[in-house]
């Protein structure tokens, strides 16, 4: 191959085998975040939803990390909407399924014992992975900002837009980073479905710990351990995280977890 | 040219325990067809695998053409065509598009695919459905026609005729016959006697991991002990059997059992001034050809039955 980088013909073949969930999932982010905010705003919920917060106990309010009753209410739930567990799910679908399918589910079905005696080096493998899916979740975050743009702009929605652009900046930059690391995580395994096992319960464990350190007040310490902390949108919006501090501790973890990977699948048996 | 293709220094790959292939010492020369022969589990999986970079070797190094595949496999592979044992492919692709996907990540142009397809049989309406919808032999004809299709130096086969009919596997044969006299080397892996006997020149005999003989196909054919079966319309001295390559195994009545070995022209002088009811004289087994080196039988049963294509 000419290029050292990229593996034109691999990634246009990834792109052919994805390209309809891909389809999908941006039609996802795209109608999620403008049908969020088409019932928050116009069908009256988001007074619902304030009254509803009102009566849950502190810890609880602490967990969706809102402040019902203050002026920044409505944009911290309209902000809710890019942490959303049907947009993570949208956002992680495709590091989790595609990094178990193309290293561990390759491994497993020996489709690499043609496509490895290729010219081709080793680490160009995870490396384009890395590379298609920080293109599929670049487009997939747009998606998820052009939907609250859509929204804006109909609805007369009352926020700053720009604050929501870093907002949309720090998810890519976290979802970049947990591609990487269902990469590295992947690039150990020999079995498509033990490494999907891994990566789903590593990142619901992340999810847990995260879940307990905020409605436990005196776990707070813990919350610079918690890979969750990188991406809060609510805090973010709130300006109790920095947006620069959170790309770049993703940055870097996305870094490590892409030479891990690396390093690994050139030296590993197939 | 590098006269010797594919040479493998004392290798050995160990599976935790499990010896997978030990101590293993090959020379392949160039325009050499070698045959790799050996039970299913013998270790020429692992062979291929490791020749291949797919796996690192415990001990030991693997040189193709003159460097070492760890560190140079993807400017060794643009020049190698591979056909791999337990074929997978990409079963959402089709035909025409795998063919591409694997032209496009070699270095050489397909100038044989259309020669190819059209011996194979595989017809562009072939190509245009999906590999899923395949059946096994057609599968195989592509990986045939991939490893084939930019005419490359080297060739490595992990017994490539699994699941093809009499006449692809000769249309196989033909052209590896046809790249040996272009000069090309091939690594022919198989468990079948009769079909390294077709088209190597050169076989060697692995059985549990461990590399137990080398020879020039001529010399195993005459090394061979091979059992013939005589029906005489009467019963006869068995004295005029005493020669050199020529055992007698049993004699009931009419019937004699010889195992025989190197030149079966004398045996024949001999046959030829006695009246014959009836003669077996079978192609060797694999196990039979094992025990020519190797005391202990390979395996009993119904694997030792395939031994023709």
């Amino acid at each position: 191959m000419k290029n050292r980088f990229l593996l034109a013909p691999y990634l246009k073949k990834i792109l052919h085998d994805q390209r309809w969930v891909l389809i999908f999932l941006l039609l996802g982010a795209v109608s999620f975040e403008f049908f969020y905010a088409w019932i928050i705003d116009a069908t009256g919920m988001l007074k619902f939803v304030e009254t509803y917060l009102k009566l849950l106990p502190p810890a609880m309010q602490n967990l969706f990390n809102m402040q019902p009753g203050t002026a920044m209410f409505s944009t911290q739930i309209l902000v809710f909407g890019f942490a959303h567990p049907f947009i993570m799910i949208i956002l992680s679908f495709l590091p989790v399924s595609m990094a178990s399918r193309y290293l561990a589910g390759e491994v497993e079905n020996h489709t690499f014992d043609i496509f490895l005696t290729k010219a081709i080096r080793r680490n160009l493998i995870p490396g384009n992975l890395f590379i298609f899916l920080l293109i599929a979740l670049f487009f997939q975050v747009c998606a998820m900002l052009a939907g609250m743009w859509i929204a804006y702009l109909y609805f007369n929605l009352e926020i700053n837009f720009s604050d929501y652009v870093y907002v949309a900046l720090t998810a890519y930059a976290f979802y970049v980073s947990m591609a990487a690391g269902a990469i590295a995580i992947s690039s150990f395994f020999s079995e498509r479905g033990k490494s999907l096992a891994v990566i789903i319960g590593t990142l619901i464990t992340f999810y847990f710990f995260d879940s307990i350190i905020r409605l436990n007040e005196s776990l707070s310490f813990l919350r610079q351990f918690s890979y969750f902390q990188l991406y809060q949108p609510t805090e973010l919006i709130r300006g109790l995280k920095s947006v620069s501090h959170s790309i770049l501790i993703s940055s870097l973890i996305s870094v490590i977890c892409l030479l891990i990977s690396l390093l690994n699948f050139r030296r590993r048996d197939i | 040219m590098t006269p010797t293709i594919i040479e493998t220094k004392n290798l050995s790959k160990y599976y935790g325990k499990t010896c997978g292939i030990e101590d293993l010492n090959l020379q392949i020369k160039t325009g050499e067809v070698f045959g790799f022969l050996g039970p299913n589990g013998a270790g020429k999986t692992t062979t291929i695998r490791l020749i291949l970079n797919l796996l690192r070797p415990t001990f030991g190094h693997v040189l193709v053409f003159g460097k070492r595949v760890e560190t140079h496999y993807y400017r060794i592979f643009k020049n190698i065509g591979v056909i791999p044992g337990e074929l997978k492919l990409y079963e959402e692709l089709t035909g025409l598009y795998f063919l591409e996907y694997m032209n496009n990540l070699s270095s050489g142009a397909p100038v044989l695919r259309n020669e190819l397809l059209e011996a194979f049989q595989l017809k562009p309406e072939h190509l245009r459905k999906k590999i899923k919808q395949y059946s096994h032999g057609m599968k195989q004809k592509l990986a045939i026609i991939q490893a084939f299709q930019a005419n490359p130096d080297l060739i490595i086969m992990d017994e490539p005729s699994e699941g093809l009919d009499p006449l692809n596997k000769n249309i196989l044969y033909q052209y590896v016959r046809r790249f040996k006299e272009k000069g090309k080397t091939i690594f022919f892996s198989s468990h079948y006697l009769a079909e390294v006997d077709k088209v190597c020149d050169r076989v060697g005999l692995v059985k549990d991991g461990r590399l137990i003989a080398e020879e020039q196909i001529g010399q195993l054919k005459k090394k061979m002990v091979r059992r013939m079966e005589i029906k005489f319309s009467r019963e006869i001295d068995t004295t005029v059997f005493d020669l050199p390559d020529v055992q007698i195994k049993s004699k009931t009545g009419n019937e004699i059992i010889l195992n025989v070995s190197g030149d079966l022209n004398p045996l024949i002088d001999i046959l030829a001034g006695l009246e014959i009811e009836n003669m077996i004289f079978p192609e060797p087994s694999l196990e039979e050809t094992f025990l020519t080196y190797y005391e202990e039988p390979i395996f009993t049963g119904p694997v030792s039955e395939k031994n023709s294509p």
